[in-house]
């Protein structure tokens, strides 16, 4: 993987989190009037300093620490981090999503003249549990995978192309992920426009 | 640990998911994922558009442009020949996206936040707590 792939899986990898950040605290403060998230942000920078740490340090981790300093070890070394960033990238639009949905529940609720509690109950055990349960799935996923494969490629062996082929099947899971909560955030983004034109011409008659 | 009951699924995709295939695949998701992109973030400068015509605010055509630019470069992705143009172009594509999104996050949200909050605020109190 070359510096400007890693620099700009990285980069993404900072935006989307910073995304994600930014659309908390403003959940947090439509909800409460406050927005401080000092440990979620400590949790956060914590999370990017190691895998950025990781993606750059594959010379001193696979090389001298590890003593795996061989071509195909470098390609699965940096195919699995690419791998970890897409299931990062899958976990924080899932993140956003979930952030999304409980601004558009909350304004439902509330344009339709009900009390936020009472409707959004069912809703709010999903989004409170839902995320925890999703992103653990997602790390277990990415987990098993690649340890699946690292057995398979002990018992028959592999070359270049084989483990290429196989982490980069991995990233096309991701995809079908990504495209999914991609558009599921696209369909909350037109009703909460839809929402909030009815409510401001509401508003003007 | 043994995983032989995965071991047919890696044959498989470690023989038939060549580079060719890959990027056949990376193709038809990278239109998909740019699609959503665009819808994504189109209406949510039209969501920007709202709270600032509630508040007389500025207008923000450019970004509007910028995500027109980046729709119009989209189609190329599906003549990409090899997997680094189509890594470059879709770095293109997806900064300019990431770009508008990020810029009109850090910039609007507290705007935007104030007003849905407002319309949150409007809410009746619940029974107990009048």
């Amino acid at each position: 993987m070359s510096v400007f792939m890693k620099s700009m899986a990285i980069f993404w990898l900072f935006a989307e989190g910073l995304i994600m950040v930014l659309v908390r605290k403003g959940l947090l403060y439509i909800e409460t009037g406050r927005s401080r998230q000092h440990s979620y942000l400590l949790f956060c920078v914590c999370v990017f300093i190691t895998v950025t740490a990781l993606t750059f340090g594959r010379d001193l981790i696979a090389g001298r620490l590890l003593g795996m300093a061989d071509t195909v070890f470098y390609s699965i070394y940096d195919g699995s981090m690419w791998n970890l960033i897409c299931t990062m990238w899958v976990i924080i639009e899932g993140a956003v999503a979930v952030y999304i949905l409980r601004i558009y529940i909350l304004l439902k609720t509330v344009l339709n003249n009900q009390l936020p509690g009472k409707s959004s109950g069912r809703f709010r055990v999903v989004t409170l549990f839902g995320p925890a349960v999703a992103c653990g799935a997602l790390l277990a996923g990415f987990v098993f995978y690649h340890f699946a494969f690292h057995a398979y490629l002990c018992q028959h062996g592999g070359t270049f192309s084989v483990v290429d082929n196989a982490l980069k099947f991995y990233i096309k899971i991701c995809g079908i992920f990504w495209i999914l909560i991609e558009w599921a955030v696209a369909l909350i983004a037109i009703q909460i426009f839809l929402l909030l034109k009815r409510n401001l011409k509401r508003g003007a008659a | 640990m043994t995983f032989s009951f995965i071991e047919p699924f890696f044959s498989v995709i470690a023989k038939g998911f060549s580079p060719a295939v890959y990027l056949l695949a990376t193709k038809i998701q990278g239109l998909m994922w740019s699609a959503a992109d665009i819808t994504l973030i189109f209406f949510l400068l039209k969501i920007v558009d709202v709270v600032m015509s509630s508040k007389d605010g500025k207008k923000i055509t450019i970004r509007y442009y910028l995500l027109l630019v980046s729709a119009m470069l989209t189609p190329f992705l599906i003549v990409a020949d090899t997997a680094d143009f189509f890594f470059r172009l879709e770095s293109i594509i997806f900064g300019i996206q990431f770009a508008v999104l990020l810029y009109t996050v850090c910039v609007d949200i507290k705007i935007a936040t104030a007003y849905l909050r407002s319309i949150v605020n409007d809410l009746p109190s619940p029974p107990h707590e009048r």
